[in-house]
């Protein structure tokens, strides 16, 4: 029983997970004996001033592999991205264990200001040259597909849509169409002739949301559904 | 009363320094310390998005409850330690731990120079500095990013029980604490399974995308497709 279960979470993240053909593997790389020997007192990367011997020494990824297989850095490029010196830390084994795959930024909040700014500035360097992807901006684009892919879109006229939200939507040419935000997230496209928009071709998941009541409605309908499910009753 | 006061003090004030006694503390190595860190880490994290998705403690307490049982079980079974009391990540006396639980819940302001090694904490601030920075986004955070992060449970134990099961295996504290950790494990099967969102996203090019803007390409290249797109099923409504 617990071993199907498990069996079948193992199964479903790999459904789940995205752009890369190949499901999340961590390429090989140098670890601590290539660089030191046991006795030997290596400089903390994320530590002013701290030395820590070899054997409690681990090799970080300052960006994590993680985090570029999740922006579709696959196979080779993944590959030269877990031995590129650029983007390996010598660190305390503890530190590295607890920062998992953190984005630098986040990290570097935990850090004093000198190394903060270290962090921060050699991963945007890295990011870039990889083209690895902020959070928000993996979001953004998660949204784009949510907004644009799928049969089912629904007309939903201007004038229904939630007032607190209506004075939120802005507007994109993209190609030929007219992708519709509230804030950073598409939610579908226009539909209207010039600037006249009359109505919003919303995706699916975006329609209820975009004629809601209120949050506080979401909220007891979010509770609802999580409670049946938490108690096993879906 | 006395008698409380008097142990939250000496609580309080007790400091015993971590990892006195080997390099690796209460775990036998660092993947040891990983694949439970990384456990602790994620289901608060899913713990504080359901509280504040929804508004509602009973919710996240039903979460909390559930699958407690698997640290508390995974601390006695697995590492030896006696009594929930104790935190294996930094030996803290649990007064001392609930403290800095309420003193972030009354504040709601994450403070960026904690401890990384406090994986509770970390979670907690984590998910209110996702909501404090993004107020405007919380539908977005709620209806989506919260089964991005319900996924990352179910890898992190996945990669715990299989770490315990090479550890452990056969002995019979495996056997207790995959009896006791059954319910919880359930659970977050459970909620896994309710994800709406579970789609392949492959068809997105983010390379052509990240080099041309993220908007004109993705576009183009990414017509729309017979693919669902599932909302989740407290948002459906019938048009």
């Amino acid at each position: 029983m617990l071993i199907s279960a498990l069996v079948c979470l193992t199964y479903s993240a790999e459904v789940f997970a995205s752009i890369c053909e190949e499901k999340f593997s961590r390429p090989s790389y140098k670890t601590r004996g290539f660089y030191c020997t046991p006795g030997q007192m290596v400089r903390d990367a994320y530590e002013l001033d701290r030395e820590i011997a070899c054997e409690e020494m681990e090799v970080d990824h300052l960006v994590s592999l993680r985090q570029a297989w999740d922006s579709g850095v696959c196979g080779d490029d993944l590959k030269r991205l877990a031995n590129d010196p650029r983007n390996l830390r010598f660190t305390y084994w503890q530190t590295n264990r607890a920062k998992g795959y953190l984005q630098p930024e986040v990290f570097a909040k935990t850090r004093s200001d000198a190394i903060a700014r270290q962090v921060t500035r050699d991963a945007e360097v890295i990011m870039s040259e990889y083209r690895i992807k902020t959070k928000s901006q993996l979001l953004s684009d998660r949204f784009l597909f949510y907004a644009t892919s799928g049969s089912k879109h629904i007309r939903i006229p201007l004038a229904s849509i939630n007032e607190s939200i209506r004075n939120r939507l802005t507007y994109r040419k993209v190609g030929e169409k007219t992708v519709v935000y509230v804030g950073k997230r598409a939610v579908g496209y226009a539909i209207g002739v010039g600037l006249a928009i009359e109505a919003v071709m919303a995706a699916g998941w975006a329609a209820d949301w975009l004629t809601s009541p209120s949050q506080d409605a979401q909220m007891k309908k979010r509770a609802e559904y999580f409670r049946s499910v938490l108690e096993g009753e879906k | 009363m006395r008698a409380l006061f008097t142990f939250l003090f000496i609580s309080l004030n007790m400091h015993i320094p971590a990892f006195a006694e080997s390099t690796y503390g209460n775990f036998e190595d660092a993947q040891q310390y990983g694949s439970f860190y990384d456990f602790v880490y994620q289901s608060n994290v899913v713990e504080s998005y359901l509280l504040e998705c929804t508004g509602d403690r009973s919710v996240a307490y039903k979460f909390a409850f559930a699958t407690a049982p698997i640290s508390n079980s995974y601390k006695r079974e697995i590492l030896g330690l006696n009594g929930i009391a104790k935190d294996p990540f930094t030996n803290k006396p649990l007064s001392r731990r609930l403290w800095d639980e309420v003193k972030l819940a009354v504040t709601r302001k994450p403070d960026p120079q904690k401890n990384l090694s406090e994986p509770v904490l970390m979670a907690q601030m984590e998910v209110l500095r996702q909501f404090n920075d993004h107020q405007e986004q919380k539908d977005t955070l709620c209806d989506f990013v919260f089964w991005d992060e319900v996924t990352h449970l179910a890898e992190a134990i996945d990669t715990l029980m299989r770490d315990v099961r090479n550890r452990q295996s056969g002995s019979s504290a495996l056997i207790e604490f995959e009896k006791e950790a059954k319910v919880g494990l359930e659970v977050i099967d459970r909620l896994f399974k309710a994800n709406p969102n579970r789609i392949p996203l492959r068809r997105i090019d983010m390379k052509t995308n990240a080099q041309s803007g993220p908007l004109d390409t993705t576009l183009q290249n990414e017509q729309p497709e017979s693919l669902p797109v599932v909302m989740p099923p407290y948002l459906k409504k019938t048009y």
